[in-house]
């Protein structure tokens, strides 16, 4: 959830931030590009931030 | 996924596991430890049974608990509130502990040399059967809410149990649980377990379940060599 919600939020802001700076074709290719390129950037975070799957220790 | 592989691949999850409970093992036995795995299925009163032994036993013996839970840590809460140290795991999708997960947890926890440590394992009478956890005995605890075939129907996990406790037996007047039949239905899976009846609420048969857990950690700790410190002063 909290992974989707980051990955979500970064995306719209690359999206946001091509489409206000550029036209036409390159627009929407360099959205393309950013949207991945963002998508990866956030996943890695999100796996950084939360760590591995596996169990929790509570001491 | 063909037979064949299904089959190897339990063998090699088992075999790794299998390697930690060495470990763990070896690490009990070297600090005098009495190691037992509580294991039941969900509501059987584990905590409760495992709570009224601590509030018995923590002024006689070093204690410490393990608890497993898919989620929360309500039980440790419950656990801790007896001034008994616990460390609570949770294991998100898994069913079961096993020995990594407990040797870490003892890591963290680091039980006293000649401890008690009691593993309460996650709320199922399957997988954890199939698990060893480094501990000196499997402790099944059935209530007799639960009904009577409950040995028959999940073999594994009382044939793997050295200890059976029939918890609850305080509300036997008001069920149509066949104590006797659950007690032979034991036996005829695992005639070594010894059967005791016990009821955490009204305290009915704990004596000799603490008796029986003091003797096993006189005997852990007996490997243990004479105390230097106290032989020193």
């Amino acid at each position: 959830m909290r992974t989707a919600t980051i990955t979500t939020i970064i995306m719209a802001m690359g999206i946001i931030i091509t489409t206000m700076t550029m036209t036409t074709i390159r627009r929407m290719i360099i959205t393309m590009i950013t949207g991945a390129i963002t998508t990866t950037v956030s996943m890695a975070i999100c796996t950084m931030v939360r760590g591995r799957r596996g169990p929790r220790f509570r001491a | 996924m063909s037979q064949t592989r299904l089959i190897q691949l339990e063998a090699d999850i088992l075999g790794k596991n299998n390697g930690y409970a060495q470990a763990n093992c070896a690490q009990f036995a070297r600090d005098g430890m009495f190691v037992l795995n509580l294991v039941s299925s969900p509501g059987s009163g584990k905590t409760t049974l495992l709570c009224k032994t601590l509030e018995a036993l923590k002024d006689t013996l070093d204690l410490a608990v393990i608890e497993g839970d898919q989620q929360t840590s309500a039980d440790a809460d419950r656990i801790r509130a007896t001034g008994v140290p616990a460390i609570q795991v949770n294991t998100g999708k898994g069913c079961h502990l096993d020995a990594h997960m407990v040797g870490h947890a003892v890591e963290s926890l680091k039980p006293a040399k000649g401890s008690v440590l009691l593993i309460e394992n996650v709320g199922n009478l399957v997988c954890p059967a199939g698990f060893d956890l480094g501990e000196a005995h499997k402790v099944a605890i059935l209530s007799v809410t639960e009904g009577e075939d409950k040995p028959l129907k999940y073999p594994d996990m009382f044939a793997a149990s050295d200890l059976v406790l029939l918890n609850k037996v305080d509300l036997l007047p008001h069920l149509d649980f066949d104590i006797e039949e659950a007690e032979a239905n034991v036996r005829r899976v695992n005639p070594r377990a010894r059967v005791l009846r016990v009821s955490a609420r009204s305290g009915e048969g704990m004596e000799a379940w603490m008796q029986w857990l003091k003797g096993g950690a006189m005997m852990a700790s007996a490997t243990l060599p004479a105390t230097a410190p106290l032989a020193a002063e």
